[in-house]
């Protein structure tokens, strides 16, 4: 009998400790688990980083590759004109010289100004995000491509201007990656806002991604644009959400901006 | 868990007047064991469910939890048998060894825990809420064209 005890009581401070002791390690599994999930985010928030910087140096490549190849050869050609025989030149060819100058400093002006509003857009700076995407959404329709129309539902607090203009690039990544991949029929831009946040979900109904293929796509080489959008996001300190209707009819994104108010 | 105080205060009153000659009241002590350990089982269960970055060790309720489980555990069968062995003298002898080498060891678990220097937290907040904007394209769209 008093065996048994004995036995029977060491058997159950076993049992108990086995138990203590498969915690403790089951935790440390999903502890180290975590750990390489914090790794593999890291890892990802440094390819966003590279990919956004790469992302402005090809922007900066592109202005320098417009100023030298377009608004250069305009200003080298406008000072041949006006070079020092003018004054020796007749009148009338001096008029048509100056003319032709003004024409060509014409031009490089409205060249300079269509690469500063690609920097910019003016739409943006004045009138706020919901006439910009208005106005980018009926150019879109416009075009007759596809049928493009968006619907702002409570936008009577413009955002931070950097934060509009990262909104808007964002969404004209999207509308620019609906264009090229999904050879959809109709998108649709609705915003609204709950709580301090401010809620936009793009509609299409062509070829789409789900959240799990921007995940995937954010983890590899490919996809410069979907990293663009997903730096953005971050540094909006906000959230993207690629989703397929339950009715599989059409895909949306969704995106969560913590809103700042313009002061 | 505080409803579970009704049976068990209906077992206590039916066990005192279910024995005729005044003893120690064997059934519920081992019904407070079983059900004890198998709380602090359910217990250890939902921690590890909890989504934390913190080491279940580095808590001072793990230790308390690990104090009692080894109380319970330890002493149970100790408590099974005294109703039939109370009056072998070896049992006695055993008894005394048993039951007060568990209370040591709980007693030092519980010291361990006093020592543990508790971080209240850290359950991650996954909030995926969002509004459900779907209805309004529907119900505006037709107005915008």
């Amino acid at each position: 009998m008093n065996i048994v005890l004995i036995i029977g009581t060491i058997g159950m401070l076993i049992l108990a400790i086995a138990i203590v002791g498969f915690v403790i390690f089951h935790q440390r599994k999903i502890l180290r688990f975590n750990s390489q999930l914090k790794k593999l985010e890291e890892e990802k928030q440094q390819i966003l980083l590279n990919a956004s910087i790469r992302f402005q140096e090809e922007e900066r490549n592109r202005i320098a590759a417009d100023l030298h190849d377009d608004a250069g050869p305009l200003l080298a050609t406008a000072r041949l004109y006006l070079n020092e025989n003018l004054v020796n030149q007749e009148k009338a060819q001096q008029l048509q010289s100056i003319y032709s100058a003004k024409q060509i400093i014409d031009d490089a002006i409205l060249l300079i100004r269509n690469i500063s509003h690609s920097l910019m857009p003016p739409t943006l700076k004045n009138f706020g995000l919901e006439s910009a995407v208005t106005d980018l959404f009926q150019k879109i329709s416009g075009s007759g491509s596809i049928n493009a129309s968006a619907r702002f539902h409570d936008y009577r607090i413009r955002l931070k201007v950097e934060q509009e203009l990262l909104v808007f690039r964002i969404i004209q990544e999207l509308v620019n990656n609906v264009f090229k991949h999904s050879n959809a029929g109709f998108i649709h831009l609705t915003q609204n806002v709950s709580g301090s946040n401010m809620y936009l979900r793009l509609h299409h109904d062509g070829a789409g991604i789900v959240q799990a293929d921007f995940e995937k796509l954010n983890h590899s080489a490919l996809g410069l644009g979907l990293k663009n959008i997903a730096s953005r996001v971050k540094v909006l300190n906000g959230r993207i959400f690629f989703e397929i209707d339950p009715s599989h009819t059409y895909y949306k994104v969704t995106i969560e901006v913590p809103m700042e108010p313009a002061i | 868990m505080i409803f579970s105080i009704i049976p068990f205060a209906i077992l206590c009153i039916y066990d005192y007047f279910s024995v005729k000659a005044p003893s120690i009241a064997y059934t519920p002590i081992l019904t407070e064991c079983i059900f004890f350990t198998l709380l602090i089982v359910y217990f250890f269960f939902e921690k590890l469910k909890q989504d934390t970055n913190e080491p279940l060790f580095n808590t001072f309720v793990f230790w308390v939890a690990v104090a009692f489980l080894v109380n319970y555990s330890g002493n149970f069968l100790l408590f099974a048998y005294s109703e039939t062995s109370t009056k072998e003298p070896d049992f006695k002898t055993n008894y005394a060894i048993i039951y007060s080498t568990v209370t040591i060891i709980k007693n030092l678990l519980l010291c361990i825990s006093v020592t543990v220097k508790d971080n209240f937290n850290k359950t991650v907040n996954d909030d995926t809420f969002l509004p459900n904007l779907d209805p309004l394209i529907f119900t505006h769209t037709k107005t915008d064209s």
